[in-house]
């Protein structure tokens, strides 16, 4: 009998493998995995010149990079066609249904993170308010996962938002524009800061320098192309390592539907997604980190409940295009990276921090915006190729709180339906447009985006963590479900609350305590 | 009378679709549309199927039929859908050409050019206006959805 099995192979049940890998654990999941793109080894920029080579990488054989034509808005993180494995499964193993929220489960191995932008950011005690533990529980966590990723950032006016800079490597280099921009906040500081307005260097899961048999990022500006860039971490990396160790036992092919706790032990029923067999797995605990939806849906079924209605949280999210006009014309830049630089809002136009991270657009197709703008379609395709060069694009991170009208329950039919009801935001950005001309970026509130929940993919709290927890679908500080004796919880199901920041450093964090603990009950069990 | 088949509307389509794609490539950029950019435009429509109301696809063929100006006819449909199927369609055109390295000047700026930027931005704003209103004549003349 295996000491744990974890379910699914995201940021958390990596993060609790990586913890646990002295231990008996297998680690089962659907494990879709992509093909690597062909020839796709030079900068975007030279490809671009040579596109047709690359049609079915940048198009597709299937013509997905159209999607947005003709179906429900797909961020260019996941619509080129070797980036949709990590969305993709959805028909055959279970999906979402909404009218009002996009909501995306991944069977990829390693989870939506394959699609992440890898911001890393630390809780501080006043993001974590409403949960039963505190920063300083997480603090060991956050340094030993800085150390195994290789985060670089810098001390700078986000400091006091993102907390220690111990352990982390120099940042990126910052595009033409993203230096510009910098430079000028940098001037301007004082009126800024006013304005409770501050901005610096992202901490990204991106190497800076070459760490740990990687290397370093070549700026090939591929990002939304190419999955499995060797320089940007996704929990894949320690996953393979731990493999390679022979630390871990991997079971993908196999898709959990339930667990049942018997004889002081926890029998898992998956089904092999090849036969269709069922098969059934024992441990001693078991570590539910299947991503927010996939461990609802887990727990639910388990319990055979097609009426609980769990809260769902996300993060509602804008888009703010910036022009600055004096660079209209420029050349378009060749070695870029698209996150740039970030910032945090703290005035009273919301009750909680706005983050946002301004990106560079050089790395997509100019089709996927150039309809955005209002010009006839031939004059959108000749001046937004003199003005892309000079848009940044400042995309906005709201905080979420528990709603009553947002949830999300199982249908006897397997699939989980959502009720979620839209944020009203969009005073910060017209204050911020505002503030941005005195340095020359330039916007107005009729080009800002607005995409439908969900889209951000930042899911959390339908099964959250209490320092008492009450329900059934509540589970205590070290994720052990109510009423349960060997089932945990340690994905971002168990968030109680979600602030504005990115979310999956704290959920690997988390998974890490969590596992320690289970570490240590199953070492005073036996 | 022969009754069409499976086989035989497939292939009409395709011919309809051939048409369609070269007229607007040709209303948009007074040229003859290169084949292999036509057939690729034919086959995504195998995968992207642009969705709207029976009027809509009936002013698509209108604007065919009568070498009405495409991009003047789309901009004043833009205001009140912007889904409209001739611009779903258009951005199917777009995509393709964006991957393809003769259309890579049309897209990417390699000389630093402030000046021309400027000018094409005014040149284009008025270009548009222009449009704009000629589009509403048309769709008002040629009673277009």
């Amino acid at each position: 009998m295996h000491d744990a099995i974890i379910i699914g192979s995201g940021p958390s049940g990596v993060a609790a493998a990586y913890k646990l890998q002295d231990r008996k654990i297998l680690l089962i999941d659907v494990g879709q995995t992509s093909k690597q793109p062909d020839g796709l080894t030079e900068n975007f920029f030279d490809i671009r010149k040579k596109a047709e080579l690359y049609f079915d990488s940048l198009i597709g054989t299937n013509f997905e990079s159209l999607d947005n034509i003709d179906k429900k808005y797909l961020s260019p993180k996941i619509k080129a066609p070797f980036q949709r494995y990590v969305i993709d499964g959805g028909n055959r193993f279970g999906s979402i249904g909404s009218e009002t929220f996009r909501g995306f489960m991944s069977y990829a191995q390693g989870g939506l993170a394959n699609a992440w932008g890898a911001q890393l950011y630390r809780f501080n005690d006043y993001d974590l308010k409403e949960f039963p533990i505190s920063a300083s529980d997480l603090e060991p966590y956050y340094d030993e996962l800085t150390k195994l990723i290789g985060i670089c950032g810098q001390d700078d006016d986000l400091t006091p938002f993102y907390g220690s800079t111990k352990g982390l490597l120099p940042p990126l280099q910052l595009c033409t524009l993203g230096a510009d921009l910098f430079k000028k906040y940098t001037k301007q500081k004082k009126y800024f800061h006013q304005k409770k307005i501050y901005i610096g260097r992202p901490r990204l899961g991106i190497l800076s320098i070459d760490y740990c048999n990687r290397k370093k990022c070549d700026y090939s500006n591929l990002d939304f192309f190419q999955p499995q860039l060797p320089y940007l971490y996704t929990p894949s990396v320690t996953l393979h390592e731990l493999i390679a160790q022979k630390k871990l036992n991997y079971k993908p092919g196999y898709l959990v539907e339930n667990y049942k706790e018997l004889n002081g032990k926890v029998i898992v029923e998956a089904k092999n997604i090849d036969t269709g067999r069922k098969e059934v797995f024992e441990s001693k605990k078991l570590i539910l980190a299947a991503g927010t939806f996939g461990t609802a849906k887990i727990v639910l079924n388990s319990n055979e409940d097609f009426q609980a209605k769990l809260p769902l949280m996300d993060n509602a999210l804008s888009y703010i295009p910036f022009l600055n006009f004096f660079r209209m014309g420029s050349r378009q830049e060749k070695c870029s990276l698209y996150t740039q630089l970030n910032l945090c809002y703290t005035g009273n136009l919301c009750d909680e921090l706005v983050m946002g991270t301004f990106y560079a657009i050089t790395g997509i197709l100019h089709s996927d915006i150039l309809f955005d703008m209002p010009l006839a379609v031939k004059s959108n395709i000749i001046v937004s190729r003199y003005a892309l060069p000079a848009i940044i694009v400042l995309n906005l991170w709201y905080p979420a709180k528990k709603r009553e009208t947002n949830y999300v329950e199982l249908s006897r039919s397997g699939n989980l339906h959502i009720n979620y009801k839209p944020e009203v935001i969009g005073d910060v950005e017209r204050y911020l447009i505002r503030q941005f001309i005195k340095i020359g970026y330039f916007s107005t509130p009729f080009l800002c985006k607005y995409p439908m929940p969900g889209n951000g993919f930042h899911y959390a709290g339908t099964i959250p963590m209490r320092l008492k927890p009450t329900g059934k679908y509540e589970t205590d500080s070290y994720g052990l479900l109510y009423g349960s004796k060997r089932v945990h919880v340690v994905d971002g199901s168990n968030f109680p609350s979600l602030p504005a920041k990115n979310l999956s450093f704290t959920i690997m964090a988390n998974a890490m305590r969590i596992a320690d603990n289970i570490k240590k009950e199953l070492a005073e069990d036996a | 009378m022969r009754e069409i088949n499976e086989k035989d509307s497939a292939a009409l389509s395709k011919i309809y679709l051939s048409d369609e794609g070269s007229y607007l490539y040709h209303s948009l950029f007074k040229s003859s549309i290169p084949e292999a950019l036509k057939t690729k435009y034919i086959r995504a429509h195998e995968f992207i199927i642009p969705s709207g109301t029976v009027e809509q696809f009936k002013a698509i063929k209108k604007i065919i039929k009568f070498n009405l100006d495409v991009e003047a006819a789309e901009l004043a449909f833009r205001k009140k859908d912007s889904q409209h199927p001739l611009l779903q369609k258009i951005k199917i055109l777009i995509y393709l050409m964006e991957c393809d390295s003769k259309y890579h000047h049309l897209f990417i700026n390699e000389r630093a050019s402030f000046l021309e930027a400027i000018f094409a931005l005014l040149y284009h704003s008025l270009y548009t206006l222009y449009k704009l209103i000629k589009g509403k004549i048309l769709k008002g003349r040629y009673n277009l959805a």
